[in-house]
């Protein structure tokens, strides 16, 4: 490896034809080992706690199941009926549940049950099935990651099952104006990061940094498990969305993709996704990959896709940061939102993640990018 | 300090930590195994060998990329591995790692064959007991998930779950959603050739195929490979990633000249915008 300099970057020093110059090669290169270190100086966010505003809600008359249909009436004709709930061991006391809408995640212990979003209401009872499959313990919290039916089409049943709904002020804000029932609310709201102390392990309910998908965005860390569900602010199987009539702001991502990866980490760094080492870590049971994953891996429960970890967030904002890059510059540069949309700024993504049709398209993305820096954001 | 699994592509730096790992190779011949691959095999240079330190930037004229993996690949800034923490010391992903200079290490277990082909402790694991693939679901690692059977005196592999990496070192990426084939036989005491197959749905027109051969050596060590994280090069925060834009890419200009025709290809006017 050569410790050279950074590669030229100035046109000058361009390889041209025939000419005995080489353009730099891309060799990552060594540096001296005072550089090491910064990875243990990532702040965790609760250990300073701000002024904490949680609001407990009076209980709501417990409103039957089947009345929180009428709040979901664009699912109402969706035939849920070949839905399956698959559970997936993540890590510790947490699993991920996927089925149709927003994943879950679900914690399981001495403590009972706590789960993190719950799809639509027509899927309760199977959801229901499926943690019975891991814990017979009472489910005693639902937390909302945010607002969409998506993610708390289910909140009445749980309620209705004796969970205490969890979720930002501004989640219940919105399904209150949106005329959920009753029983479909968050009783205990915040704005600040909280904490439960369940199952063994401090679960973190934290804020957004920023509004991105909406403005009620929140991640619930598992701190022991060591495992985190961002909700939809990072999916694996779109362009991000930014609801922008729930608040949302796209080129918030940006923001809470770091804030993510402040919070998550990956043991020594460049061992994420190996962690099959015989012997490196025999405390760790064999995952469902058939290889254990270290500890200390954060794992990375998405709004919507497969399990991830650190690396995948950082491609996803690094994906986000080129294209909002591409957008503002030809934006600057005077070329109209169609012209730009003709120069296909999301090219190299697009096929993994764009869409002609459904609320995650292509042109959507870009639309909203437009508008967020062409306002100065 | 912290040392990272990059094949040593270039000769070790002299204030780069170079040491070298005592290994006794264990040639052992479990029941299951139809050819025995056990050992340490030393790569062999090859017609295709790149420049020592990697291709030039631009250069994948060879590369079956569609449009997608040209647009990523015109992007790509080496910058980039300068000034983002969190990419140091990545390692190279399945679409790049079996072509790592060091030797490689083959040992069979009871119902999976291990290989080591970089230093340290990055192990990969082949499953010889017909165990399916995980769920789409499940998380996805650099080496991804590996499944073997005989095929006569050929072992076939193949990978799912890799995560997003490159195919050449110079920006050309491969996809999540990338299977990769691979076919080891043994010829003789001596040799043993690897053919891969990348078959990426995302970035390519045409499965990627590529080559090695092996030499048995007995003697081989597995290198430690240094790799230390470095101090980050300040371009303004964390929001900027090194990237050229659509057509700004100043290593381009002269790159990608067909050999056989000379004419200039991945860079139409299209893509220069
Ligand atoms: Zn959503």
């Amino acid at each position: 490896m050569t410790a050279g300099p950074a590669p030229p970057r100035s046109p000058a020093a361009r390889h041209l034809p025939g000419s005995a110059s080489r353009k730099p090669c891309v060799a990552r290169r060594n540096s001296s080992a005072a550089s090491c270190g910064f990875r243990g100086t990532r702040s965790r966010p609760g250990n300073v706690r701000r002024r904490l505003r949680i609001v407990v809600h009076s209980l709501q008359t417990l409103v039957a199941a089947a009345c929180c249909a009428a709040s979901l009436q664009t699912f109402a004709q969706t035939d849920f009926s070949n839905v399956e709930i698959v559970t997936h061991h993540v890590s510790g006391n947490v699993h991920m549940l996927v089925g149709a809408g927003g994943n879950m995640a679900v914690s399981v212990g001495e403590d009972g049950v706590l789960l993190v979003d719950n799809q639509f209401a027509p899927l309760t009872d199977k959801i229901v099935a499926a943690i019975r499959t891991l814990s017979d313990a009472p489910i005693r919290f639902v937390i909302n990651t945010h607002v969409h039916g998506d993610h708390t089409g289910g909140n009445a049943n749980f309620a209705a099952l004796g969970a205490t709904l969890v979720a930002h002020e501004n989640v219940r804000a919105r399904l209150a104006a949106a005329d959920s029932p009753e029983g479909a609310l968050p009783v205990l709201t915040f704005d600040e990061e909280i904490s439960f102390h369940f199952n063994g392990e401090e679960v973190s309910i934290i804020p957004t940094v920023s509004p991105a998908h909406t403005d009620g965005d929140t991640l619930v860390y598992f701190r022991e498990s060591n495992v985190i569900h961002t909700g939809d602010v990072f999916v694996t199987l779109s362009f991000p969305v930014a609801d922008t009539s729930n608040g949302g702001r796209l080129t918030g991502h940006i923001d809470v993709l770091n804030q993510l990866l402040e919070l998550s980490h990956t043991a020594a760094g460049f061992l994420s996704g190996f962690g099959n080492a015989p012997g490196a870590y025999p405390e760790r049971p064999v995952g469902a990959l058939g290889r254990p994953h270290d500890r200390s891996d954060t794992l990375i429960v998405p709004g919507h896709g497969r399990l991830a970890d650190e690396v995948e967030l950082l491609l996803f904002r690094n994906m986000i940061v080129v294209i909002r890059d591409r957008v503002r510059t030809w934006a600057e540069r005077g070329m109209t939102l169609e012209e730009i949309i003709a120069a296909r700024p999301a090219l190299g993504w697009e096929a993994r993640y764009g869409a002609d049709t459904g609320p995650r398209t292509t042109r959507r993305f870009i639309e909203t990018l437009y508008n967020e820096v062409t306002a100065g954001e | 300090m912290r040392r990272c699994l990059f094949p040593p592509v270039r000769p070790p730096l002299p204030r780069a930590t170079a040491v070298v790992i005592c290994a006794t190779a264990v040639i052992a011949t479990p029941a299951a195994a139809q050819v025995d691959l056990s050992g340490y095999w030393q790569r062999i240079r090859h017609e295709w060998e790149q420049p020592q330190g990697g291709p030039e930037i631009g250069d994948y004229s060879l590369y079956p990329l569609n449009e997608e993996a040209l647009s990523r690949s015109h992007a790509y800034d080496p910058a980039i591995e300068e000034v983002q923490q969190q990419r140091q010391c990545w390692p190279h992903s399945i679409g790049y790692a079996m072509f790592s200079l060091a030797p490689m290490h083959i040992r069979h277990e009871e119902n999976s064959i291990h290989f080591r082909v970089m230093a340290n402790e990055a192990i990969r694991t082949v499953w010889m007991d017909g165990r399916p693939h995980p769920p789409e679901h499940a998380l996805h690692t650099w080496y991804g998930f590996s499944t073997g059977a005989w095929e006569g005196d050929t072992l076939v592999v193949t990978t799912t779950h890799v995560k997003e990496g490159h195919v050449r070192r110079n920006g050309v990426p491969h996809s999540d959603l990338m299977t990769v084939t691979e076919y080891f036989t043994r010829h003789g005491e001596d040799l043993l050739t690897m053919v891969m197959v990348f078959d990426d749905p995302i970035y390519m027109t045409e499965p990627l195929v590529r080559h090695m051969t092996f030499r048995y050596d007995p003697d081989a060590t597995m290198p430690e490979y240094p790799c230390e994280e470095r101090e980050l090069v300040e371009l303004g925060g964390a929001q900027l990633i090194p990237h050229f834009l659509p057509g700004e890419n100043p290593f381009l200009e002269g790159a990608n000249v067909d050999f056989f025709s000379g004419e200039e290809v991945n860079v139409g006017e299209e893509l220069r915008r």
